[in-house]
C-alpha cells in the first residue's frame, strides 16, 4: 500500500477528501491517525499564533468613533440621493454605452426618415407649382390665340394661324397628359383637365383645317364660353400659382 | 466568542444606534483580526474593518434572525476583503495560481535572528510567506468554515486549485511557525 501524503491527510482534517475508501483507509491505518494528530495539534499552534495578534482592547471604541460620522451620512443619502447620483454622475458601464448608441441610433433613424418625408412632400409641392406656372402660360398663349381669332371677323385663317393651333395643341396634349398623372389630381383638378380636352378638340380642328375656311365656323368652337373658362381659369392660375 | 444577545441586534435593525454601537464594540477586534488574516497588513485591517461595519449598518433590515450574526458579520469582512483586495493597486491581478507555485523564500526559524522576533513579527512573516490567494483560500476554509466549492466560487478558482492552493498555505504556515512555538 502506498504512503498516504500529506494531501490526503490534510483533505481527510479538512473534511474535503472526496475518496471515501481513501479516506476509511487513513482512519484505519495507526499510523495515519499518528500523522492526523500531528497535523491537527500544528494546526492548532497555527492558530494560537494567529489569534495572538490582538489589537487594542480599546480598539471598539476607536472604530465607532470613526465611522460614526460615516453611518450619520449613510442614513441621510436617500433615495432622492442615489436619483441624483444616477442622474448627474456619469455611469460607466457596457450597458450605458450600448443604450446610448442605441438612442442615437434610433434618433438618427428617424431623423432620416423624416427629411425624406419633408423633401418628399417638398418635391411633390415644386412640381405641382412647375406645372401650374406651365398650364398657366399655355393658358395665357391659348387666350391670345383665341382673343385674336375671335376678333378675326370675315377673314379667313392664315397659315400662321393653323401652325399657332398646331403648337397650342402639341403643348396642350403635354399639359393634359401631365395634369392626369399628377398626384394632386383631385375634383378641381380634373375640371382643369376637362377645359383641356375641350381646348384639344378645338384646337385639333383649327390645325387641321384649310387656310381659306370661313372664320365662322371658327366662331362656334369660340362659344360655349370656352374662352370664359380659359381666361378664368389662366386668372387663377395666377393668383394663387396652384393646381386648380 | 459569545453572541450578543439577540434583543440588541433587533433594536440595531429597527435603527438604533447605540445598539449598533454595542455591535461594533463587540465584534471590532475579532472582525479587524479576520482582516488581518486576509491582508497581512494592519492599515488595510482596519480600513476592511471600517467598510465592514458600514456595508453591516447599510444591510442590517436584511439581515435574517435566524442565522447566526457573528457569522452574517464574517461573510460581510470576508466578502469586504476580497473587493479590498482586488482593488487595492498593490493587489497583483495577475496572483493566478501558476504565480502561487513560485517558491517563496520563507524566513527559516533557526537562523539566528529568529530569536530576537516577537510573535507579532513571526506572524507576519509567515502570513507574507502567502499568496494573497493562499491567504484567502486558508483563511476562508479554517477559520471561517466556508466549504471548497463555496472558497473556490469566491476566489473565481476551481476546486481542485482551491485545494492545492490551501494544502499549499499549510504546508508554509507549518514550516514556518510549528517550529518557533514548539520551541
Amino acid at each position: 500500500m502506498k504512503p498516504f501524503t500529506d494531501y490526503d491527510l490534510l483533505m481527510v482534517y479538512l473534511n474535503e477528501c472526496e475518496d471515501k475508501h481513501l479516506e476509511q483507509q487513513i482512519l484505519s491505518s495507526s499510523e495515519a491517525c499518528e500523522r492526523l494528530k500531528q497535523l491537527e495539534n500544528e494546526m492548532s499552534t497555527i492558530d494560537n499564533v494567529i489569534d495572538s495578534n490582538t489589537t487594542d482592547d480599546e480598539y471598539g471604541h476607536q472604530l465607532w468613533n470613526k465611522i460614526s460620522g460615516q453611518l450619520e451620512q449613510v442614513e441621510k443619502y436617500t433615495w432622492l440621493d442615489r436619483l441624483k447620483n444616477l442622474m448627474f454622475i456619469p455611469q460607466f458601464s457596457l450597458a450605458s454605452v450600448a443604450a446610448v448608441f442605441a438612442a442615437s441610433l434610433t434618433f438618427y433613424m428617424l431623423g432620416s426618415y423624416s427629411n425624406k418625408s419633408i423633401n418628399s412632400i417638398e418635391n411633390n409641392n415644386y412640381a405641382s407649382q412647375l406645372l401650374a406656372q406651365n398650364v398657366q402660360y399655355h393658358l395665357t398663349q391659348t387666350d391670345h390665340f383665341l382673343t385674336q381669332v375671335s376678333n378675326m371677323p370675315e377673314q379667313s385663317q392664315t397659315p400662321m394661324m393653323i401652325s399657332t393651333a398646331k403648337h397650342l395643341l402639341s403643348s396642350n396634349r403635354i399639359y393634359k397628359t401631365a395634369l392626369n398623372n399628377s398626384p394632386e389630381n383631385q375634383t378641381d383638378n380634373k375640371k382643369l383637365s376637362q377645359l383641356l380636352v375641350e381646348l384639344d378638340q378645338v384646337l385639333t380642328e383649327m390645325s387641321n383645317s384649310s387656310p381659306n375656311q370661313k372664320q365662322e365656323q371658327l366662331y362656334q368652337y369660340t362659344q360655349d364660353q370656352l374662352l370664359y373658362k380659359v381666361k378664368t381659369f389662366n386668372q387663377q392660375l395666377k393668383t394663387d400659382n396652384t393646381l386648380i | 466568542m459569545r453572541e450578543l444577545e439577540q434583543t440588541i441586534i433587533q433594536n440595531a435593525i429597527q435603527g438604533d444606534k447605540l445598539a449598533f454601537r454595542c455591535i461594533v464594540i463587540h465584534y471590532a477586534k475579532i472582525v479587524n483580526n479576520l482582516a488581518y488574516r486576509y491582508t497581512n497588513n494592519q492599515t488595510s485591517a482596519e480600513d476592511i474593518s471600517q467598510e465592514t461595519f458600514i456595508k453591516a449598518f447599510k444591510a442590517l433590515p436584511k439581515y435574517k434572525v435566524e442565522a447566526k450574526f457573528s457569522t452574517w458579520l464574517y461573510r460581510i469582512a470576508t466578502n469586504a476583503s476580497i473587493d479590498y483586495l482586488r482593488k487595492s493597486k498593490n493587489h497583483k491581478s495577475t496572483d493566478s495560481l501558476e504565480q502561487s507555485n513560485e517558491h517563496i523564500n520563507l524566513i527559516e526559524p533557526q537562523t539566528q535572528f529568529s530569536e530576537q522576533l516577537d510573535l507579532n513579527q513571526q506572524l507576519h512573516n509567515a502570513l507574507g510567506g502567502l499568496t494573497e490567494t493562499e491567504r484567502l483560500a486558508f483563511t476562508m476554509k479554517h477559520h471561517q468554515g466556508f466549504s471548497i466549492q463555496e472558497t473556490a466560487d469566491k476566489l473565481k478558482i476551481n476546486n481542485n486549485a482551491c485545494k492545492q492552493t490551501i494544502y499549499r498555505a499549510v504546508q508554509k504556515l507549518r514550516k514556518q511557525l510549528t517550529p518557533m512555538v514548539s520551541t
